[in-house]
């Protein structure tokens, strides 16, 4: 297995084992992509689960109301065109079957890939760190994620079901082992904290599992799953961690997809500084946002509020090779200036920011061609 | 991918340095006992010269922080290159000559390395030679010249043998590598190898030509110094782990052969200066390699 390292941290920065939520918001923005064609148009009235734009994606209601027309504004996928819907807070949802009676027949129906695997992996893990998403997931709906996952193992006859957490996920891992001794079939797998162990790769190769034989999936992913089979909701809200070191109450909310981020922080953070910079979905693979009209979209996991600091000065690398030794995939990034080799291996980086995390002379490696 | 300031391993280049200077410190230490207090305490030397040693590290960092100003370079590299440079040198060398001959060829090797690349260091080093020709080549102190003291394997393997100024103990020097192998920017594998084919090739030398003078040669301080302190260039060495291999085992064959005609104290430096020179091959080679796995 590749060696895996545990990312510095600084423990005065935590998240509130509170869960908060932000469920009516005056209006919400769907990100319209430009393969996609408009289901629905103006003054038109919408219920949760309506399909508003289809192409490659789907874009489906969150709340229901009325389409007001288009709006630009940001997301984690940079400048665009959104739907604004105004909500009419009646939460109306479009009808979809749900499952009162778990049968292998329509689980399949909404998860064909389970056919033939002999391991299930829920994995609870937060790869960034002040981030607790995929963690809370679980710790939010444990219950009914539990009594789920029996249900599935019963029907599918699975060798294991392993839930995995990471050993600093303390709260989680002390309830969890209370609940499960009525479920002697599900195990818990704390696995260390290392980064890019939640990764799905990672994490089969630490658990010795094949991934033809496992299926697997992240919190968030099995939270809709249950949703939508359980009870018959399409995606319509999500966790997202807001933590950082000038968070004076960090917190974990459920939040309507297509909110806008300032009405959250606005109704929920105190910020206890007033220079500061906004990071969208981590210290290591996420970016900085301008939070001014910036849309919660299905892919936003986090954000993290840093009190501003000066940018180290990159310079003259000392060829000490560990941006190549630390990297989970085997690249040199001291070749990425070459052409031939930025062809072979762009499509194997991970972008998981490690090469520029090591670096002992700062160089920002994704920025060398 | 993105570095955002928040997040960085612990370390940086800064803590490179520290090591350096940290590592260093137990041979200069030792430099001014075997150089100075020792030689005072059996009356060899009057009492300000004992201070010698210390002479030639100070008036190294003097000259060291000028040319640091004049080519705007980072103080404490150049301070480190100014030490590693005095640390070497012969006790014998000129005390006039030596601030002179120091300054010229860090300035001629600073204004070289804009064109050209190559380990200065080493190049720095081999000049350096020159102010020591003014006297007499020789390393031996006072006391080393009238063979005063009567040393066998095990006090060479301690410092007590000819050498540079704080080069000369391999016991020091082992106890410098480990301080500086504890961190991970330090490229360790560099004076690994190039120790490692040194010996074995010089151990065969020794089996083959049946000369005990070998022996002596083994031990040799200044030798491995240069592949300490030298070798694993701050910035000058091979982009890829496995050119570092074969860079160093390259190091340790040229300076093992080299030492049937050059002397011992300088063949190290000779050698690092003549493998620098290849390190775009070495680059080269290896990224082919990988390039067509």
């Amino acid at each position: 297995m590749q060696k895996l390292i545990e990312l510095k941290k600084d423990d005065s920065i935590l998240v509130s084992s509170k869960i908060e939520s932000f469920f009516e918001p005056d209006y919400v923005y769907l990100p319209i992509n430009s393969d996609q064609t408009f289901k629905v148009k103006k003054n038109d009235f919408v219920k949760i689960g309506d399909i508003l734009l289809d192409g490659n994606t789907t874009s489906i209601a969150s709340v229901s109301g009325q389409v007001k027309g288009l709006k630009k504004l940001k997301s984690i996928k940079g400048e665009g065109l959104f739907l604004e819907i105004a909500n009419d807070f009646k939460e109306q949802r479009i009808n979809i079957k749900k499952s009162s009676k778990f049968t292998e027949e329509t689980f399949l129906k909404v998860c064909p890939s389970i056919l033939n695997k002999k391991n299930l992996v829920l994995n609870a893990i937060d790869d960034e760190i002040y981030v607790l998403t995929n963690n809370y997931y679980l710790f939010w709906q444990k219950d009914a994620f539990l009594d789920f996952l029996n249900e599935i193992e019963k029907n599918f006859k699975l060798d294991h079901v392993y839930i995995c957490l990471k050993s600093n996920s303390s709260e989680n891992i002390h309830q969890l082992m209370n609940d499960l001794g009525m479920y002697p079939n599900i195990e818990l797998k704390v696995v260390p904290d290392l980064y890019l162990l939640g990764k799905k790769s990672f994490l089969l190769d630490y658990l010795s599992l094949k991934e033809e034989n496992t299926i697997f999936f992240n919190t968030e992913e099995f939270y809709h799953l249950y949703n939508y089979y359980k009870r018959g909701r399409t995606l319509s809200d999500k966790l997202i961690t807001i933590s950082g070191n000038a968070v004076k109450n960090p917190l974990v909310i459920a939040v309507k997809i297509g909110s806008l981020l300032k009405d959250v922080i606005k109704e929920y953070i105190t910020i206890k500084s007033d220079d500061v910079t906004f990071i969208a979905n981590g210290l290591m693979t996420g970016q900085e946002i301008d939070l001014n009209d910036f849309v919660i979209t299905s892919d936003l996991d986090s954000l993290l509020i840093m009190v501003k600091k000066e940018k180290p000065e990159p310079s003259k690398c000392l060829n000490c090779n560990l941006c190549h030794d630390i990297c989970p995939v085997g690249i040199n990034p001291l070749w990425l200036n070459k052409k031939e080799y930025y062809a072979k291996v762009k499509d194997t980086c991970l972008k998981c920011g490690l090469c520029s995390y090591i670096c002992p002379v700062y160089i920002k490696f994704s920025f060398r061609r | 991918m993105q570095t955002s300031p928040f997040i960085h391993y612990a370390k940086d280049k800064k803590s490179l340095l520290n090591s350096y200077y940290l590592a260093l410190l137990p041979l200069l230490i030792f430099g001014f006992y075997k150089n100075g207090i020792l030689l005072y305490q059996n009356a060899f030397i009057s009492f300000l010269d004992m201070f010698l040693p210390l002479y030639f590290y100070l008036i190294s960092l003097i000259i060291g922080l000028i040319v640091s100003l004049i080519f705007k370079k980072n103080r404490l590299e150049m301070l480190l290159y100014a030490l590693i440079i005095a640390s070497s040198i012969s006790p014998n060398t000129n005390l006039l000559i030596y601030p002179l001959v120091l300054f010229a060829s860090l300035c001629f090797t600073q204004v070289l390395t804009k064109k050209f690349s190559f380990n200065d260091l080493a190049l720095t080093r081999i000049i350096v030679v020159l102010a020591l020709l003014i006297n007499s080549y020789s390393y031996l102190n006072v006391a080393e010249k009238i063979d005063a003291f009567n040393y066998n394997l095990f006090d060479i393997f301690l410092g007590y043998g000819i050498s540079g100024l704080a080069s000369s103990s391999l016991f020091w020097l082992i106890i410098s590598f480990l301080i500086l192998a504890f961190n991970k920017f330090y490229k360790k594998i560099i004076p690994l190898t190039a120790s490692l084919s040194y010996l074995i090739i010089t151990l065969i030398l020794f089996f083959v030509l049946k000369d005990n003078s070998y022996l002596t040669t083994i031990l040799n301080g200044t030798v491995y110094f240069s592949f300490i302190f030298v070798g694993p260039h701050l910035y000058l060495t091979p982009n890829s782990k496995k050119a570092s291999i074969i860079y160093g085992l390259a190091i340790g064959l040229t300076t093992a052969l080299l030492s049937l005609i050059v002397p011992i104290n300088e063949v190290g430096y000779l050698s690092i200066f003549l493998c620098s020179l290849f390190i775009p091959l070495f680059n080269n080679f290896q990224y082919k390699k990988d390039l067509h796995s």
